[in-house]
């Protein structure tokens, strides 16, 4: 789970990072404006920051006025500023072209700072451990500075069982070449950083850039934080600050109305992420792509095959259904069993292809004999088969 | 005992057995011929479940009365990592859990703690082991695997089903089917899997799924060109989705640009691993490798 910027400064400031003062409004409301303005009147300039789920927003643009993602601005211009983002699309680097709906924008202080940090800690998979990585110079792409100035970033294992250790936090103050009150401060913010990635079930927090105050102190000026889906269970994090997620990142193990989108005719169910790349694949390798598709998961209840089995069928954008499942756990003649009940409801125009193997597939196979769907063992026939029927 | 501590006559305790997924999956696997001599669930002990099997509270005390040689976990995530730590301060030589949903800086610190013991983790999240005929040690449908000759090792678990039934129907058996699970840490990695298959008498040629994500497979790639004297045959999943857009830069940093089905393809393509280019033609490109072979 992806938290914005403004819901990942809320949480770190309650493991005592420093983050500079901001408002984040939702509605361009005059109570809301006013709200803003009042917090900000004696300050010359603020920071008018999109949240969305990604990068790049400082040279992004909106789709709707060309304005971008990040905008300095004196109060005077605060109200403008806000509705350029509010509710309009934003298109970053890492976006797509599609871009990301911003439903809310962050007004932060823009604080005086003379130098620039890059901190981050995430889980390094091939060593089974996290990892801190450090760098003297923030604030700007740091897979730029890895690949140019790789004496500039220190990455520093940290063993599970024991954590990050202080002499850990001494070799990040030294990197970033700090002394006195900045060098202490410095090892308290990486400790309280670390502390918060266990206590978060954080699976990444990135503060880019990590600033050292007039008053040598390190301030968070932008932060990303990633939360493990596993461990939602236990988290602490306020049921307020989970997001709503957009279509394309929820999965259908939660809810079984999401679906994922792409541009092409196929309307395509299978079952396991594996199986559901491969297919994607195999359709793609043969010249076409999904309009639409669904993860059955491998523990469909009756209920969930409904409402996936409505989807598929009654996807407007699809000329085609594909529907190649390998029955594990699931039992296929379930799935035949629903499918014939609601392609009796829907009554779908458009051909049905079925491949099903595994668990109950002979019995399933029996029942779909007489049902409207074409039945084939080899699925790159089936695809063939179905690619065919459609372009009739 | 074998790289992977695998008990030639396994004797499996199931941990949540009383549980629905336990109580159904380990009826499959008795069915399937797999010995299983004990169940542990926390309060349920004295329970008898499937007629004869007896149920424990701790995993200790089943020890002690019916010493398994493996334990199959089914716990629910938010007890799993509970579990898991159970088995291995009951020093059980392998742990296969099925669990999905196990929280990743649990995974880290259960790695952590595995390293200074002697037992092995297989998954979590994965469908388990089987080996044709014998037993099964998990949740896959038994009746897609056939005996013979075939390493057969996975992340995804349908993905695994697909490749055992194209093997098995066009001949070629299995001497073991191992999925390591599809979480971004697993207990047991491809080297693990590919060193036990490459020692095994049994193993004539092994067949890798792997999937996008993470750089498991270039690691394995590199093993394979080092240590491994039988034929490889691999497939990647998810070579014409459009790459991960990742969040944050720090995941680039650590893995470069590793990670994507091309990447994966080609490393292993170097290391003389024969390539299904789809899905459907994994059996055919083991017969293929087999064939030249010999």
């Amino acid at each position: 789970m992806n938290l914005h910027e403004y819901q990942a400064k809320a949480l770190l400031e309650s493991f005592q990072i420093l983050i500079p003062s901001g408002v984040c409004i939702q509605e361009a409301t005059p109570e809301n404006l006013a709200t803003v303005k009042d917090t900000f009147k004696n300050h010359a300039q603020v920071a008018v920051k999109a949240q969305i789920h990604a990068g790049g927003r400082g040279k992004g643009q909106f789709k709707e006025n060309g304005k971008a993602g990040v905008q300095l601005v004196s109060g005077d211009c605060l109200e403008e500023a806000i509705t350029s983002m509010l509710h309009n699309t934003l298109v970053t680097k890492q976006t797509g072209a599609e871009g990301q709906k911003v439903n809310a924008v962050y007004v932060t202080e823009v604080l005086h700072h003379t130098k620039a940090f890059y901190l981050s800690i995430c889980i390094d998979r091939a060593h089974q451990c996290p990892v801190v990585i450090a760098s003297r110079q923030g604030g700007v792409d740091i897979e730029t500075v890895a690949a140019t100035h790789p004496d500039q970033i220190i990455r520093l294992p940290i063993n599970p069982s024991v954590g990050l250790c202080h002499f850990q936090a001494r070799a990040i103050a030294n990197c970033f070449q700090l002394t006195g009150s900045a060098y202490t401060h410095c090892i308290q913010t990486v400790l309280n950083l670390y502390k918060a990635f266990v206590a978060l079930d954080a699976t990444l927090i990135e503060i880019n850039p990590l600033v050292l105050s007039d008053q040598q102190q390190m301030v968070a000026l932008d932060s990303k934080v990633q939360i493990d889906d596993n461990a939602l269970f236990r988290s602490s994090i306020p049921p307020s600050l989970v997001p709503i997620q957009s279509p394309t990142q929820a999965s259908t193990k939660e809810a079984p109305s999401s679906v994922i989108r792409f541009d092409g005719n196929i309307a395509c169910l299978s079952n396991g992420a594996g199986l559901c790349m491969a297919t994607l694949d195999l359709l793609h390798q043969l010249g076409e792509q999904a309009s639409c598709f669904i993860d059955l998961g491998d523990s469909a209840s009756e209920q969930k095959i409904d409402s996936i089995l409505d989807m598929l069928l009654t996807d407007s954008q699809s000329k085609g259904v594909l529907i190649n499942v390998f029955g594990g756990t699931f039992p296929c003649d379930i799935l035949a069993q629903r499918l014939i009940q609601k392609i009796q409801q829907h009554r779908p125009t458009k051909p049905i292809q079925v491949r099903l193997e595994g668990n109950k597939s002979e019995e399933a196979r029996e029942l779909l004999k007489t049902a409207p769907v074409t039945f084939m063992d080899d699925l790159q026939q089936a695809i063939q088969n179905l690619l065919q029927s459609v372009s009739l | 005992m074998n790289c992977l501590n695998i008990d030639p006559q396994p004797r499996v305790l199931v941990q949540g057995i009383t549980g629905h997924a336990g109580l159904l999956h380990s009826k499959l696997c008795l069915e399937y011929g797999t010995n299983i001599v004990a169940g542990a669930t926390p309060g349920k002990g004295g329970q008898y479940v499937h007629s004869n099997i007896p149920v424990f509270n701790s995993v200790a005390e089943a020890c002690r009365e019916t010493a398994p040689t493996v334990s199959m976990i089914f716990v629910p995530a938010p007890f799993a990592t509970d579990a898991i730590y159970e088995a291995i301060d009951a020093k059980i030589p392998l742990i296969v859990c099925i669990t999905e949903g196990i929280p990743v800086q649990d995974m880290l610190r259960i790695q952590s703690v595995l390293k200074g013991t002697q037992t092995r983790l297989i998954g979590p999240n994965c469908p388990g082991i089987l080996a044709p005929n014998r037993y099964k040690i998990g949740i896959m449908p038994g009746a897609i695997f056939k005996a013979g000759s075939v390493g057969l090792v996975s992340r995804s678990g349908t993905l695994m089903f697909e490749a055992a039934w194209q093997l098995s129907t066009l001949g070629y058996g299995q001497s073991m089917a191992i999925g390591i699970g599809g979480d971004p840490i697993n207990g047991t990695s491809y080297q693990d899997v590919l060193r036990y298959f490459n020692e095994d008498p049994a193993t004539k040629g092994i067949v890798l799924i792997g999937e996008i994500g993470g750089i498991s497979e270039e690691q394995a790639a590199d093993y394979i060109r080092q240590s491994v004297r039988k034929p490889v045959v691999a497939y990647i999943a998810g070579q014409t989705l459009p790459s991960n857009q990742r969040m944050g830069h720090a995941g680039a940093i650590i893995e470069g640009n590793k990670g994507t089905a091309a990447q994966k393809i080609e490393a292993l393509k170097a290391a003389g691993v024969y390539i299904a280019p789809t899905v459907t033609d994994i059996g055919k490109t083991y017969a293929q490798a087999i064939q030249s072979i010999q």
